[in-house]
C-alpha cells in the first residue's frame, strides 16, 4: 500500500458518511419544521356566550399562565381585584357540560383546561384550591 | 388590558361622590357607611386599618350565629374529625376562678400588627396586607404548619383533606394553612364580614384609622383590651367586657 492509496480510503471511510449525515439531518429538520407550522390542537369546547374573553384566543393560549400569575398576585397580596380577571369567570365561561348538562370538574379529562394540559403533560395546580366548575348556587356573600 | 376597569372606576367614583353629597344633605352619615371601600381596582393601603371590636358582655348564651355564618360563607365544616376540624371562628367559654364569672369569647384570627405566623413563614405565604389583614397566600404555602404552631391564639389550621365545591370567593385546598380572612372579599367591596353581619349586636367592624368610624367612636368611649397584651402584637381584634 502506498500513501496515495490511503487518502481516498480516509475520505470514503469518514468524511463522506459525515457529510451525508449532515445533509440528512438538515433535510429531516426541514421536514419536521414544515410539519410544526400547523400543530394539531386538541379540540376544546367553545366558551358559553357570557361576554368577551380577556384576550383573543390565540393570545390566551400563549399568555394565560402569565395573566393568571399577575392577577393572583394583585388580588391576593395587593387586594386589587379585577372582576373581569377572576378564575371563577374562566371556569364559568369555559364550562364543559356532560350529557346530563352538568359541568364537569377538572377531575374529568373533558374539562376545558385538561384537554390541552393533558396533551402537553403539564399538570395544573389551580383546582386543588379553586373550584373548577361554575358555582351552582352562590352563597349569600358571593353576590357580585 | 382594556380600558374597561378605568371606566368602571370613574363610574364608581362618580357614584360615590353622588352618594356622599346625598348623605351629607340628608344627615344620613349618622347611620350609614360602616365600612368604606377603596375605589375599585385600587390596592389595599396603610391608610386603612381594619379592626373588630367584640363586646363579650353582649354575646348571648347559646348563640352561634357568627360561627354558622363563617362556616356558610367560607365552606368549612363545623365539627370535622380531629385534626381536620378547622375553626376559623369558635366560641371559647372562659371562667374567672376567683369570681366564677363566665364569659363567651368569639375567637378568630386576631389580625396582629406584628403577626408571629408571618414571622415564621418560610415562604412569605402568610403575610400582612397593607390594610392590616393577615392572610395566607396559598399559591406560596408549602404546608409546613409553622404558622399553626406560632399562633398564640390557636386560630391557624392546616387543611389535610381534599376539598371540592369551594366557594368561588374563598378558595381552600389540601396541604395549605388557613384561618379567618376577615372576609377580605367582602371588605374589598365595602361590606361587613359575615360574622359581623350575622351578629345581633356584639360585634363592631370598621377602620381603626378613621376617627369617625363606629369602631373608633366605640373605642374612644369605653376602650377595649387585646388578648395576651403582654405579647404586644397590636391585634386588630379587640374585646370589651372580659
Amino acid at each position: 500500500m502506498t500513501q496515495s492509496a490511503a487518502r481516498p480510503g480516509l475520505l470514503r471511510r469518514y468524511i463522506a458518511p459525515l457529510a451525508l449525515g449532515v445533509v440528512a439531518l438538515a433535510a429531516a429538520t426541514l421536514v419536521l419544521r414544515a410539519g410544526n407550522d400547523a400543530p394539531a390542537l386538541p379540540a376544546t369546547a367553545s366558551a358559553e356566550a357570557q361576554g368577551q374573553c380577556l384576550r383573543p384566543a390565540a393570545e390566551m393560549r400563549r399568555i394565560h399562565p402569565t395573566l393568571l400569575t399577575q392577577e393572583r398576585q394583585a388580588a391576593v397580596r395587593e387586594g386589587m381585584r379585577d372582576p373581569q380577571a377572576r378564575i371563577e369567570r374562566c371556569v364559568t365561561c369555559h364550562a364543559v357540560r356532560d350529557a346530563s348538562g352538568v359541568a364537569v370538574s377538572a377531575e374529568d379529562p373533558r374539562h376545558f383546561c385538561r384537554t390541552c394540559h393533558d396533551q402537553v403533560a403539564v399538570r395544573t395546580d389551580c383546582f386543588s384550591c379553586h373550584r373548577s366548575t361554575p358555582a351552582a348556587t352562590l352563597a349569600s356573600g358571593a353576590a357580585r | 388590558m382594556s380600558t374597561e376597569p378605568d371606566k368602571g372606576r370613574r363610574k364608581a367614583l362618580k357614584l360615590a361622590l353622588g352618594a356622599a353629597a346625598l348623605a351629607a344633605d340628608s344627615g344620613l352619615f349618622l347611620i350609614a357607611a360602616p365600612a368604606q371601600s377603596r375605589p375599585a381596582g385600587a390596592a389595599a393601603s396603610a391608610s386603612q386599618r381594619w379592626g373588630l371590636l367584640i363586646d363579650v358582655s353582649r354575646c348571648a348564651d347559646g348563640c352561634t350565629r357568627c360561627v354558622q355564618a363563617c362556616s356558610a360563607e367560607h365552606g368549612w365544616r363545623i365539627g370535622g374529625p380531629p385534626g381536620q376540624d378547622p375553626q376559623w371562628i369558635r366560641i371559647v367559654s372562659a371562667t374567672d376562678p376567683e369570681t366564677g364569672r363566665n364569659v363567651r369569647v368569639p375567637l378568630m384570627c386576631q389580625h396582629c400588627a406584628r403577626p408571629p405566623c408571618a414571622d415564621v413563614c418560610p415562604t412569605t405565604a402568610t403575610f400582612r396586607r397593607a390594610d392590616g389583614v393577615v392572610l395566607v397566600d396559598r399559591h406560596r404555602c408549602i404546608g409546613c404548619r409553622y404558622c399553626v404552631m406560632a399562633c398564640p391564639f390557636g386560630v391557624r389550621f392546616f387543611l389535610g383533606d381534599n376539598v371540592t365545591d369551594q366557594a368561588p370567593h374563598s378558595p381552600r385546598g389540601k396541604g395549605t394553612a388557613e384561618g379567618c380572612t376577615l372576609c377580605v372579599h367582602r371588605i374589598d367591596e365595602g361590606r361587613q364580614p359575615a360574622c359581623v353581619e350575622a351578629c345581633p349586636g356584639a360585634m363592631t367592624f370598621g377602620d381603626l384609622n378613621d376617627p369617625k368610624s363606629p369602631i373608633r367612636e366605640a373605642l374612644a368611649g369605653q376602650g377595649a383590651t387585646r388578648l395576651r397584651g403582654n405579647l404586644a402584637l397590636g391585634q386588630g381584634v379587640q374585646y370589651r367586657g372580659l
